[in-house]
């Protein structure tokens, strides 16, 4: 065999050996900001350089590529069936990708049942996670899952190392952001990296979540006025994202981008006005009112304090309807117990964003805590927690 | 036809090649679709090759090579035509290649851990390809492969392939025809055996 006549049989191998994916290609260069003109005109004809086939037998020819493909790639091949990193995307329908070490999609599989036509129509394998986070997003978008309204997804990552979580995360977030960009919608993404315990797993489990979504509910607990992960389970991912938008979770690993879809709330000029007329109709005023916001059963929700001097007032709003869903009245200074109120602030819950809160402008308080409702400008200093007693365990207004 | 004119010949369809490949570039660097595809198209094989001699691993090679052609239209607007367009997008895969490598060292899955791994799991049975490939591997360095696929699949020049790989040209040579050598050796080997 002559020179030659090797490297021809190399480049033939390889010409066959080589995959090829343009789509896949022409998608990564849009993510990446390459911009191709569309209608161009056909490139003019570019000589193709023929590979002539020698008269090389096929034993040689395969042992050939077997050298040249240099082994590795075979004796590595086990290795890409081995799950390492795994990428959990909620919206409605929640998806785990599970990852090799190389970050080639091995398994995609349906987190609940909303999930199955979603899945159902890619075959992922060997995919780079960019693709298949990108297809799956474009799915979802079809499939009316993500709107301009319900804008919102959360990505989550997990595996056996934290900063190789914290980086796939950040990759599948970019994913979501370019595709969710391409087809229209801005979409806000939080995305987190965590560890999957059998904690996290059980609570999952019980929520009925995927685990993504349970470390994102745990973050929030003993920061909510009233913190229920059942509560918390029901919202929808945009809604969660509303709520960690306003809030300082505990989850540090927590990156929000864009604006999770908010306007169909009530913000929190709105729950202290409703708060106001309630207090109003019921020949009642106050000082001071201070709204915050959180989750009751019937989804978000504002719980609204305030006081006169003598009595403190707890209002529950909610974000959704606008309607007063609860109210109760403690006295100031006569601690009763679970039937009668007490004037004793419960432990600070986590910092909550100054936006959350707010202070009709009529009540003087110092000004670290919250921007007064005519202005709602939030101030760059955390929220003082606000003081909340469960609405049940006081005396109805009404 | 003697090995002059061969060598001229082969010469002028380089230079042509490399006219046609800069002119692609500067139509990708514009938006053109059809010339990513086409260079893609073109040079994907040899791309995917250099990749793998490095990698070594047919996935990560993949991703370099998809990731090749994301700089390659990222970048066309910058490059400055040298007559070297395959050394230009070779070179941007080898920075991706030793990028992906440090990143698979940083996950603590070596490319040695694998072939021991392998090795221990047994993965193949005993027949004469298994024994080609090992004895394969153990003949070939990792800088003999890389030049014979920059050569021999790519189509670099070995001056190219020295100033790519900072190695004197003697050394590209003299590492290029020792590889041959080895790779016919064994094919020969082989093909007798069977």
């Amino acid at each position: 065999m002559t020179n030659d006549e090797l490297e021809s049989l190399l480049r033939e191998e390889f010409a066959a050996a080589a995959p090829s994916d343009f789509e896949d290609l022409l998608s990564r260069c849009h993510a990446a900001g390459w911009q191709d003109t569309d209608g161009a005109p056909a490139a003019p004809a570019v000589p193709v350089k023929k590979i002539h086939k020698r008269g090389i037998g096929r034993i040689l020819a395969a042992a050939a590529m077997f050298v040249l493909l240099l082994g590795g790639g075979v004796y590595g091949y086990h290795l890409t069936g081995i799950p390492t990193d795994h990428i959990q995307l909620d919206v409605n329908p929640s998806i785990e990708l599970t990852l090799n070490t190389f970050g080639r999609v091995i398994s995609c599989e349906p987190v609940n049942t909303d999930a199955d036509p979603i899945v159902g129509r890619f075959d992922l394998q060997g995919r780079s996670l960019d693709y298949a986070v990108a297809k799956l997003t474009g799915a979802m978008m079809e499939a009316g899952y993500i709107t301009d309204e319900k804008n919102t997804v959360l990505v989550g990552a997990y595996g056996n190392r934290t900063a190789l979580s914290a980086e796939l995360a950040e990759q599948a977030a970019s994913a979501v952001s370019d595709a969710a960009r391409e087809g229209g919608v801005k979409a806000a993404v939080l995305s987190h990296y965590f560890t999957a315990t059998d904690q996290l797993s059980a609570l999952a489990r019980a929520l009925g979540v995927s685990q993504s979504k349970a470390a994102l509910i745990s973050s929030f607990n003993g920061l909510l006025p009233d913190y229920d992960s059942d509560n918390l389970a029901r919202l929808s991912v945009t809604e969660l994202g509303v709520l960690a938008d306003a809030y300082d979770t505990a989850d540090n690993a927590l990156t929000i981008s864009g604006t999770p879809y908010n306007a169909g709330h009530l913000d929190a000029d709105q729950a202290l006005s409703a708060a106001r007329q309630a207090l109003t109709a019921s020949g009642k005023t106050a000082n001071d009112l201070l709204a915050k916001l959180g989750v009751d059963k019937n989804g978000l929700s504002y719980y609204v304090t305030g006081s006169n001097g003598a009595q403190k007032y707890n209002y529950l709003v909610s974000a959704v309807t606008g309607r007063v869903a609860d109210s109760a009245v403690t006295v100031i200074g006569t601690v009763t117990g679970n039937a009668g109120g007490t004037d004793t602030p419960s432990a600070p819950p986590a910092t909550a964003k100054p936006a959350v809160t707010a202070r009709p402008a009529v009540t003087a308080k110092p000004a670290a805590t919250a921007a007064p409702v005519t202005t709602p400008t939030p101030t760059p200093t955390p929220t003082k927690p606000v003081v909340t007693a469960p609405p049940s365990s006081c005396t109805d207004l009404n | 036809m003697d090995d002059h004119s061969v060598q001229d010949r082969a010469e002028i369809v380089s230079i042509d090649d490399a006219k046609v490949k800069d002119k692609l570039i500067t139509d990708i660097a514009r938006g053109g679709r059809a010339e990513l595809e086409m260079l893609y198209r073109q040079t994907s094989p040899a791309v995917y090759a250099y990749a793998l001699s490095i990698l070594k691993n047919s996935s990560a090679a993949e991703d370099v090579m998809q990731d090749t052609y994301v700089s390659v239209a990222q970048n066309a607007a910058g490059y400055e035509s040298q007559g070297k367009p395959m050394a230009w997008i070779m070179t941007i895969t080898r920075n991706l290649a030793y990028m992906q490598l440090r990143k698979s060292e940083s996950k603590n899955v070596s490319i040695e851990d694998y072939t021991d791994l392998a090795s221990q799991r047994d993965l193949y049975s005993e027949t004469d390809r298994r024994l080609l490939l090992k004895t394969a591997l153990s003949i070939l360095s990792e800088e003999e492969r890389q030049i014979v696929t920059l050569h021999g699949v790519s189509g670099l020049k070995h001056r190219e392939i020295a100033d790519m790989m900072n190695l004197p040209l003697s050394t590209v040579l003299t590492k290029y025809k020792r590889a041959l050598e080895k790779m016919k050796k064994q094919l020969g080997g082989v093909a007798g055996d069977e």
